[in-house]
């Protein structure tokens, strides 16, 4: 019961940090300032999610290891998709090829 | 549980429209992203932890990584031509 409960706190917090980030991703005037929303997204909701998947108690040590390897590559990868996305929205404003 | 899926399921559906409503293609390919982390969530509650694992990892770094790197090369595929054209036109 204490394990369900933790999960769905866990799920709550992962379906908050979403639905605060595509609020503001929606608000945001420019895509730059969009950027900034990536945070809670992309830092936060994965270690969260593979929090709740351990915590049910459903899967092995060894699933659990590998979750947790995946959340690691997406906390640390987080920051290269935005600075690519920034690169695409400058490539796209800058037709002058200044992109690289 | 129920009660977890009733609030992840309206959400993608609320996601899924805004991507398909959205213009700009930098940002459909972020809320994109978004909708895998809530399909991951809801795939969670449905006890699929292997298939929500995956999804997070496809949705959540691979497809917007490639469709931005995509973005980023069409980009400057236009750029060249563009600059090809205008360099014909001089001559």
């Amino acid at each position: 019961m204490t394990a369900e409960i933790a999960v769905a706190v866990l799920l709550g917090l992962v379906g908050g940090a979403a639905l605060f980030s595509v609020v503001g991703l929606l608000r945001s005037p420019t895509p730059l300032a969009a950027l900034h929303y990536l945070g809670p997204a992309a830092i936060a909701a994965p270690p969260l999610l593979v929090a709740a998947v351990v915590v049910s108690g459903e899967t092995s040590l060894a699933f659990d290891l590998q979750a947790g390897l995946v959340a690691a590559f997406l906390v640390v990868g987080a920051p290269f998709v935005t600075q690519l996305l920034g690169r695409a929205y400058y490539a796209g404003e800058n037709e002058g090829g200044e992109s690289g | 549980m129920s009660a977890l899926l009733a609030l992840f399921l309206p959400l993608a559906a609320v996601v899924g429209i805004a991507i398909v409503a959205e213009q700009q293609l930098v940002r459909q390919s972020l809320l994109a992203s978004f909708f895998g982390l809530v399909v991951a969530a809801a795939l969670v509650v449905l006890r699929a932890p292997e298939v929500a694992l995956a999804e997070l990892l496809v949705t959540g770094f691979v497809v917007p990584a490639l469709t931005l790197l995509t973005l980023l090369r069409v980009e400057r595929g236009h750029d060249e031509r563009a600059g090809k054209a205008r360099s014909g036109e001089r001559e």
